[in-house]
């Protein structure tokens, strides 16, 4: 108790953490006046357009790039020919080629590309690329494209398996030996494309050393290097990537070919080439969240522990890797550090496809097992006869325990969420599902899903896991943060700002994080995996506390009192006993002055405590983890299907909120997103082709599709993370559309095993209902 | 976007300069809130040679009550539409429908003849102006003509409206009582969105008997249809539970619906029994 109280004062003691402050460039963007890349032109500049595949599958013959080079205004036309022909990749197996060499794998298969003195030129110029191919039989069904005779994609994989998954712990035959009750269940999450404001695109300069500066929103400035760099077959520090404010990207962003396109057409043209998506494009060659099949066998004791679990997942990959060996990874066991299942075996299998690539999505693979697991749960709950709530807070983990593969959960308010939640939402006093579904009429029903993430990951660049930063005050007597992970637009300069302002006792507004650009900033890992407050946040923090040594000791001397006497108080080094005070802007000068104009500079990095897994998979994979719970209450149209979600409640552990308007942002995007992915959003394909590729037949979420939410965070105490601060851009999503599909089945009855739940879909499972009910009678 | 830079475009200022552009434009195309042509231009799909901008046209604008009919001039926007006191009253049908039509930007843009024009199956306006017997006015060079709602759609994307001729007002006849109207649909967003399927239905009711129907389906047919069986076998009869089952079953019988990427015929098929129910006791229950 003397540690919660040591807390509470703390906390009243915090300026500028735990303010519910606005993002810092929010003025500038809701003005209209932040310049994206599609306001951005570089003197010179030409226009790329992506001549694509308009088969799934096949042989390329030939191509006749005459007619689109003799076209006025086309400045450069680039095949395979002009690529230095590496395979290359941002994962295991590398299956990138920049322009496909003399196979295509899906309908928009990246054949050819020209560059152009505007949009308009470089689109007509594409259209007149001749393309022959010699077609070959196609596999959209990952199911198929695993049986033998499927077609196959890549000669290096003729089972058609990108990557395979296998972990394995404890003894599973022992496990369902104790179970009294073996329970199997089947999900299917759909393909989800991130549906992000800003298409991609990108501005590629080539320059006279061979090197070339890139213009584009990434999460992975620095990581992206070192795969462009591979495929273009230049040294590391050749590329330059400078990261303009994004226009959303919720995982889309990562890596693209698309920058290698627009390298290589800078190169032939010697002028900068943008390439920027048409929203057709981002959505029928882009690379969505990837269809999972899951298949669980869950098998539980009497009182309701889990024993064994074993699993089977398989993804439906498309027809390259981009960071879906990852996801499948992720979708395959991270929900085994939220529950004890003490004994499990999962088996997983990426699968070539011809279909666009997959890629990352906000949840990367978690978001879409916990659907799975979590409708599962509250099956189980009904058929064993336990409380659903009961099972999670039985087998959920605690703060303190170690998981089955060696994660260390320091903190864990698990538990307070599903109290909270149960409490504020009224799931307790939930009504029993109908027997069968009524006929008409409207009728209502409530959903819990609990979740979790990770706050930081290890192995996403093999050499290390951390982050450092720079706080510094200059001349000018600003002070800034330099760090290397980027703003992706959920607001981490604005948190970075609050970190460095709390630890100088300075205005949060004051102070500016610096443009991400690799030729200056520092190397970073990344803003993924739910790791910018916690891990780029620690070093921030560190590195402030770096500066304020340093500025303690200049004021002292300065003042001539020793450095305990000198306290940083609004923004000013003042006597502690009284008697002179300097301000950061006359500490900034008198530094610079002392120094031929240096910057006052404070250094921090963080390692976490993290591991690389050994052989088996085992080993602390994150800082820090984080928990949640989610309640929603739907009505089901019992006639048509149509399921609206009418309130909703989102309880998280995120330790310490920095910002709780930032924090309660990313809930309320996570949730709507969440809501889509069980009610609304699926990248549709036919025969290989997306049907549905724009915003009408693509919906997403509009303001009459999300209801009111109920938000709170239950802080809990993280060692790690600034001032205990833990991550929710991701678990923010991952109990959502769970949640959905459970209030369904409390509504109708009916048990849903796909996402999204469309009305015609629901429509058909309760028409099946109904039926084989009157078949009874 | 290259079409969009390069079609000729002509701003004009009465119906007869509409038509006269018309003339002596082969392959133009009217031009009013512009919230279908534009999206079809840019697609595509639609390559006007030249653009007839009539929305600043005075005598195509506004709603007239006059020897009994109401008189929807072309270019009168939905917003308009749907606010006016006389329509709320007279064809609430319609204003359901237009408070459906894309979101509030496309209502203040877009205008009823044009979404008649554009001639969808899904077309939001098609079932209520059907169920109110509207008539279609039109001006070409030979003058004016009323063409009935009902004969006005040929196929998707097809009208009688011949080249030179410009859509001028749609008009409710005299005599049709529309205030038992209603029109729903179904669909997959709450927010903005199309119709899988949508219903209107105009009853006149006396002493509880259902005096005269109008029953209309969209998006379940080539064309926008009337469901003329169900119609009539409603004439004299109660809007009772049995009386509704049957009229639905009439309905699903003369759909003709597709498979595509929004619904499958099954589901469409059930839909248009489920709206037809529904129209017909929304419509009733107004008075």
């Amino acid at each position: 108790m003397a540690d919660a109280v040591a807390v509470t004062s703390q906390i009243r003691k915090r300026k500028s953490v735990g303010q519910p402050l606005p993002q810092i460039d929010s003025a500038e963007k809701v003005k209209g006046l932040t310049q994206y890349l599609q306001d951005l032109s570089v003197p010179g500049m030409l226009y790329g357009a992506i001549v694509r595949s308009a088969i799934p599958h096949g042989l390329i013959r030939e191509i006749d790039t005459s007619r689109a080079e003799r076209l006025s205004g086309v400045r450069a036309v680039i095949t395979a020919r002009d690529c230095p022909g590496v395979l290359f990749g941002p994962q295991e197996p590398q299956d990138w080629e920049i322009l496909c060499r003399n196979k295509v794998r899906y309908i928009g298969d990246e054949v050819a590309a020209v560059a152009a003195i505007s949009p308009d030129v470089a689109k007509e110029a594409a259209a007149l690329v001749r393309v022959e191919y010699q077609e070959l039989p196609a596999v959209y069904d990952p199911f198929e494209a695993l049986k033998p005779g499927a077609p196959v994609l890549w000669e290096q994989h003729p089972d058609n398996v990108a990557y395979r998954f296998h972990i394995e712990r404890g003894d599973l035959e022992a496990g369902f030996a104790r179970a009294d009750d073996v329970f199997e269940h089947d999900f299917y999450t759909g393909r989800f494309y991130h549906g992000q404001m800003e298409p991609m695109g990108c501005i590629v300069q080539y320059h006279a050393d061979g090197g070339y500066t890139i213009w584009t929103p990434t999460h992975l400035p620095f990581r992206s290097r070192m795969t462009y760099s591979k495929g273009l077959g230049v040294s590391m520090d050749k590329i330059r990537i400078v990261v303009p404010p994004f226009g959303g990207s919720f995982g889309m962003k990562y890596e693209l070919n698309i920058n290698c396109i627009a390298a290589l057409l800078s190169k032939k043209s010697r002028r900068p080439v943008k390439i920027f998506f048409e929203r057709e494009e981002d959505i029928g060659a882009g690379h969505p969240r990837m269809g999972l099949h899951f298949h669980y066998r869950l098998g539980v004791t009497r009182d309701g522990r889990f024993v064994a679990k074993e699993a089977r997942v398989v993804g439906t990959g498309g027809a390259r890797t981009f960071w879906t060996p990852p996801v499948l990874s992720t979708a395959c066991y991270r929900i085994d550090s939220l529950y004890h299942f003490q004994n499990v075996r999962t088996e997983g299998f990426l699968v070539y496809t011809n279909q666009s690539p997959a890629t990352c999505f906000r949840g990367f693979g978690n978001a879409e097992a916990l659907t799975a697991l979590e409708t599962f749960i509250d099956e189980i709950g009904e058929r064993t006869g336990i409380d659903p709530v009961e099972l999670r807070r039985m087998n959920g983990v605690k703060a303190g325990d170690v998981s089955l593969h060696g994660w260390r959960i320091a903190s864990c308010g698990l538990r307070e969420c599903l109290d909270r939640a149960e409490s504020v939402s009224g799931f307790r006093n939930r009504k029993p599902p109908p027997k069968i579904p009524p006929r008409r009429g409207v009728v209502r029903g409530i959903g819990l899903a609990a979740g979790h993430h990770i706050s930081g990951n290890r192995i996403i660049i093999n050499e290390y896991d951390g982050a450092s930063a720079q706080v510094r005050l200059g001349f000018d007597g600003q002070v800034a943060v330099i760090v290397g992970e980027p703003d992706i637009g959920q607001g981490m300069n604005t948190v970075f700002a609050q970190i460095a302002a709390e630890v100088l006792d300075v205005d949060p507004a004051s102070v500016r994080s610096l443009p991400i650009d690799t030729l200056v900033s520092p190397h970073g890992v990344g803003t993924l995996g739910s790791r910018g407050t916690t891990v780029a946040g620690r070093a921030v923090q560190l590195a402030a506390e770096d500066a304020r040594t340093k500025l303690v000791s200049l004021a002292a001397e300065l003042l001539g009192v020793p450095p305990q006497e000198i306290r940083l108080q609004s923004g000013s080094a003042v006597v502690a006993s009284g008697g002179g005070s300097l301000s950061m802007a006359e500490l900034g000068r008198e530094y610079a002055t002392r120094y031929g104009g240096a910057f006052l500079i404070g250094h921090g990095h963080f390692t976490p405590p993290t591991e690389i897994p050994d052989a088996t998979k085992y080993g602390n994979l994150s800082t820090s983890y984080v928990f949640g719970t989610h309640v929603a209450e739907v009505e089901v149209d019992t006639e048509t299907g149509a399921t609206r979600v009418v309130r909703y409640w989102a309880l998280h552990d995120s330790g310490t909120i920095i910002n709780p308007s930032t924090a309660t942002g990313q809930v309320h995007g996570g949730v709507a997103q969440g809501i889509a992915s069980a009610l609304l959003e699926e990248v549709l394909v036919k025969d290989g082709r997306v049907t549905n590729p724009n915003f009408l037949d693509y919906r997403i979420p509009g303001f009459q599709d999300i209801p009111e939410m109920y938000v709170e965070f239950v802080e809990t105490k993280d060692p790690y993370g600034p001032f205990g601060a833990k991550s929710i851009g991701e678990s923010s999503l991952n109990p959502t559309a769970a949640a959905v599909c459970n209030a369904i089945y409390n509504a109708v009855g009916v048990r849903v095993h796909q996402t999204p739940v469309t009305p015609e879909r629901l429509w058909k499972l309760l028409e099946t209902a109904r039926t084989e009910a009157r078949k009874k009678e | 976007m290259t079409e969009l830079n390069t079609v000729e475009y002509i701003a004009v200022k009465s119906v007869a300069e509409a038509v006269t552009a018309l003339q002596s434009h082969k392959g133009a195309r009217v031009i009013m809130g512009g919230t279908d042509l534009m999206v079809g231009m840019r697609d595509g799909r639609i390559r006007p040679s030249c653009l007839v901008d009539v929305s600043r046209v005075r005598e195509l604008i506004g709603i007239a009550n006059h020897h009994g009919s109401l008189r929807i001039g072309a270019a009168t926007k939905i917003t308009d539409i749907i606010e006016h006191p006389v329509v709320r009253q007279a064809c609430p049908a319609l204003v359901d429908a237009g408070k459906l039509l894309g979101g509030w930007q496309i209502q203040n843009m877009a205008t009823l003849a044009g979404n008649v024009c554009n001639a969808s199956p899904a077309a939001e306006t098609a079932g209520p102006l059907l169920v109110l017997d509207a008539e279609v006015e039109a001006c070409g060079p030979s003058g004016l003509r009323s063409i009935p709602v009902h004969q006005f759609w040929l196929g998707p994307g097809k009208t009688a409206l011949e080249p030179t001729e410009i859509l001028t007002a749609i008009i409710i006849p005299p005599g049709v009582d529309g205030r038992r109207s209603a029109y729903q649909r179904v669909h997959i967003r709450h927010s903005v969105d199309i119709a899988l399927v949508c219903s209107a239905a105009r009853v006149v009711l006396a002493d509880g008997n259902v005096q005269e129907a109008r029953i209309a389906l969209g998006a379940v047919a080539p064309t926008p249809i009337r469901v003329r069986e169900a119609e009539s076998y409603l004439q004299g009869r109660a809007l009772s539970e049995e009386v509704l089952d049957k009229v639905a079953e009439l309905a699903q019988a003369a759909t003709q619906p597709i498979t595509d990427v929004r619904a499958s015929a099954e589901y469409r098929r059930a839909m248009a029994g489920v709206l037809v129910r529904r129209v017909l006791q929304s419509a009733a229950r107004r008075a």
